[in-house]
């Protein structure tokens, strides 16, 4: 949103970034750039290969092709780029044996951009106690916890990996505020895996989907409009010339047809039904169950 | 170095029970058995106090050095243990990312978990040993007063003898701990790798390596291969010879600094060079093994 | 609050949504409206896209950016705004409405005398 287009350094920049177990390859060589002050959704299912990509760029697996984060080689120089890149991951956890206080304290220690001050006021209106043990909190208080830490962390990447796994509507509603509230700033990019995809869409700036380890879509949430438009058809005979335009998605919900089109006319469309973009999650089903990947897509 | 502080009082806080709580319970115990004896008349203070007029000193002496003895008996298993758990327990504990999330290397993390084990750990050993010691030394003073007298007139002695087992154990703990660096790394290491498997493995490993000699090359048997042998030259402390045992024969007052420069001179200094390079080379194989693997 | 209908884009739709803010008065002139984060965490959108929708209220000549303070509503600007909706609504809506009137063959008069009692309101 700055004037100035004129050559940001992006965040993070990917190119053949590819990654095998064994004979098996998991990455097939993706090639994207974050630019910095956007919200990134990364979207998949799981084993499509987010987690090596998060991995990759977090420096916690080491992979052919060239990947840098904040111009640096994440997997060489991990414990440096810590200082700006904050993430929580769906699997980890924080120290169970360490009291919230204890665990501050560390931190403040270990972290030169860790804020004991913004981490406390964090936990106001919480019932995390400063006394209280890591293990004697719920799992919901715990991601609460985990995200006042990242939060006081003063990081320009802050990584969420599934973040709101297993939590109730309320916490994770109260999640993406605080982060929309406290967090996000025009310096600040963020980048979110997360299955329940319809609660972050209208946060995110920007999706990529990944798919068997493709890179199929990668585009700004502005630019979905111009080239995904959704068809909802009532009568065979508009249907069957909807089909000659060929959607990439076609399926039947209360007797209509409902179609997904990429880079289709819309003004074609609008004579055959009622036109609309389609939702992420809509999406999300379409361009996964495509027979045929078109790398030409992914910008 | 504020960070590396900070992660050597992370392991003492994570293992508070085996080092802080448990010898301080051990003490406690310790005291109020003591009590207890008292009271009930199980001790005879009559008897052992007059026993204790004849050779106050000398049987103080021996029952703290008795007692430093034990705690590091306690110390070296403790700390055995620690190595198998602590280094694996990033991962056990599921929260090896969050420790990733951190600007700190996997070697300096892994360096700081071998440095509790030459710091933080044996000074909290150290700390219940003086208490305890302290406890032993309150115990002969009131039994002597009560049979002869003579306890209060004893405590400058009691106290003397208290100074010098004191900084004969810190002799002690700071050349063993160094000595023994090589082994704690290895056994760290290995836990890095293999987690608590680590207990039984490093038992095993110096069979196996023995045995594996033994086999190639022959010889009399396992325990006479070059392997089996290093490794118990390496594994002897040299701390009972020398200066302990005719101090045990004479009777003389127990003298640390005679003591420590004795033990200073039997040490083998290249050897304990050596253990340095090989723990520093461990630590560092098994960080880089922590930084490749990643599914916690 | 935050159910958005797919059919316009979003920022279009918290345009919108300021305009009735404005038109009825729950932001006067001259008084700032609310900050770009505050919307985006009430309404979970992207903070990008509440700019956005800010931009397009500066282009309609009802906002003005201060330096450092936000969006404030300009004088005049209810005025404008109800012009322009009045426009939008006899050039788009009536010409459907008026339609839906003739199809269903209501009368205008009784219309009128109907609303303000029985239907619930939006």
């Amino acid at each position: 949103m700055t004037d100035q287009t004129t050559a940001i350094a992006p965040i993070v920049s990917a190119h053949g970034l590819r990654k095998k177990f064994g004979n098996r390859e998991i990455l097939h060589g993706l090639d994207f750039e974050i630019p910095p002050g956007r919200i990134y959704g990364l979207i998949g299912h799981n084993g499509a290969g987010k987690t090596t990509t998060l991995n990759a760029i977090l420096g916690l697996t080491n992979c052919e092709g060239t990947i840098r984060v904040l111009g640096e080689d994440p997997f060489a120089k991990r414990a440096k780029l810590m200082e700006n890149v904050a993430f929580i991951s769906d699997v980890a956890s924080l120290p169970k044996f360490l009291r919230v206080r204890e665990l501050f304290a560390l931190l403040s220690n270990i972290h030169p951009n860790f804020s004991q001050e913004k981490a406390r006021s964090f936990l106001e209106g919480t019932d995390i106690r400063p006394e209280a043990k890591v293990k004697h909190l719920s799992k919901g208080m715990v991601a609460q916890l985990h995200l006042a830490v990242v939060m006081a962390i003063d990081a320009k990447l802050l990584v969420l990996d599934e973040p709101t796994l297993g939590l109730d509507i309320t916490y994770r509603k109260r999640f993406y505020r605080r982060l929309l509230e406290d967090y996000m700033t025009e310096e600040r990019t963020l980048l979110i895996t997360t299955h329940q995809v319809d609660e972050i869409e209208f946060m995110l700036s920007d999706i990529m989907f990944i798919r068997d380890g493709d890179l199929i879509l990668h585009m700004q949430m502005e630019t979905v409009s111009e080239k995904f438009s959704q068809l909802v058809v009532s009568d065979p005979a508009s249907a069957e010339t909807a089909r000659g335009l060929k959607p990439v998605y076609e399926e039947t919900r209360f007797g209509q047809t409902v179609m997904i089109f990429d880079g289709a006319d819309r003004a074609v469309l609008e004579t055959l039904g009622k036109v609309s973009t389609p939702t992420l999650s809509d999406l999300f089903v379409a361009l996964m169950q495509r027979p045929t990947v078109n790398p030409g897509d992914a910008r | 170095m504020k960070a590396f502080i900070a992660m050597i009082h992370r392991e003492l806080l994570e293992h508070r029970g085996a080092f802080l709580v448990a010898p301080l319970g051990l003490v406690a115990i310790l005291a109020g058995a003591t009590i207890l004896a008292f009271t009930v008349g199980r001790v005879d203070a009559r008897m052992s106090g007059q026993l204790m007029t004849m050779v106050p000193l000398r049987i103080a002496e021996v029952g703290l050095l008795g007692l430093a003895f034990a705690w590091l008996l306690y110390l070296m298993g403790t700390l055995f243990f620690y190595c198998a758990d602590g280094f694996s327990a990033d991962r056990r504990n599921n929260a090896m990312l969050f420790w990733k999330s951190m600007p700190m290397s996997d070697f300096r993390v892994l360096l700081s978990k071998l440095a509790a084990t030459l710091t933080i750990f044996p000074g909290m050993i150290f700390a219940v040993s003086l208490l305890s010691g302290l406890l032993l030394v309150v115990v002969i003073t009131v039994t002597t007063q009560i049979a002869s007298g003579t306890g209060l007139a004893l405590i400058g002695g009691l106290l003397g003898s208290f100074v010098q087992v004191a900084l004969a154990s810190i002799v002690v703990l700071v050349l063993g701990l160094l000595w023994c660096m090589p082994f704690m790394a290895a056994v760290g290491s290995l836990a890095s790798v293999v987690g608590r498997w680590a207990i039984p493995l490093s038992l095993l490993l110096p069979t196996l390596l023995s045995v594996l000699e033994w086999v190639t090359f022959g010889g009399l048997s396992p325990v006479h291969t070059h392997t089996w042998k290093y490794l118990s030259y390496r594994f002897d402390f040299p701390l009972v010879e020398g200066y302990l045992q005719g101090w045990f024969n004479a009777d003389l007052p127990f003298s640390a600094p005679s003591f420590a420069t004795d033990l200073l001179g039997r040490i083998d200094w290249p050897q304990m060079a050596v253990g340095w390079g090989f723990s520093l080379l461990a630590i560092y194989l098994a960080s880089e093994y922590r930084r490749r693997r990643n599914d916690n | 609050m935050d159910d958005f209908h797919s059919g316009s884009p979003i920022f279009i739709q918290i345009r919108q949504r300021l305009i009735e803010m404005i038109l009825r008065g729950g932001v006067a002139e001259g008084d700032p409206l609310p900050s770009v984060r505050q919307i985006s965490a009430d309404m979970q959108v992207n903070p990008l896209t509440v700019t956005k929708a800010f931009e397009a209220l500066v282009d309609l000549g009802v906002v003005e950016k201060r330096r450092g303070l936000g969006m404030f509503v300009k004088t005049g600007a209810r005025a404008g705004l109800l012009t322009h909706e009045r426009e939008k609504f006899l050039s788009e809506d009536w010409p459907r409405i008026a339609a839906q009137i003739k199809a269903l063959e209501l009368d205008v008069s009784t219309l009128l005398d109907q609303t303000p009692k029985g239907t619930p309101s939006k």
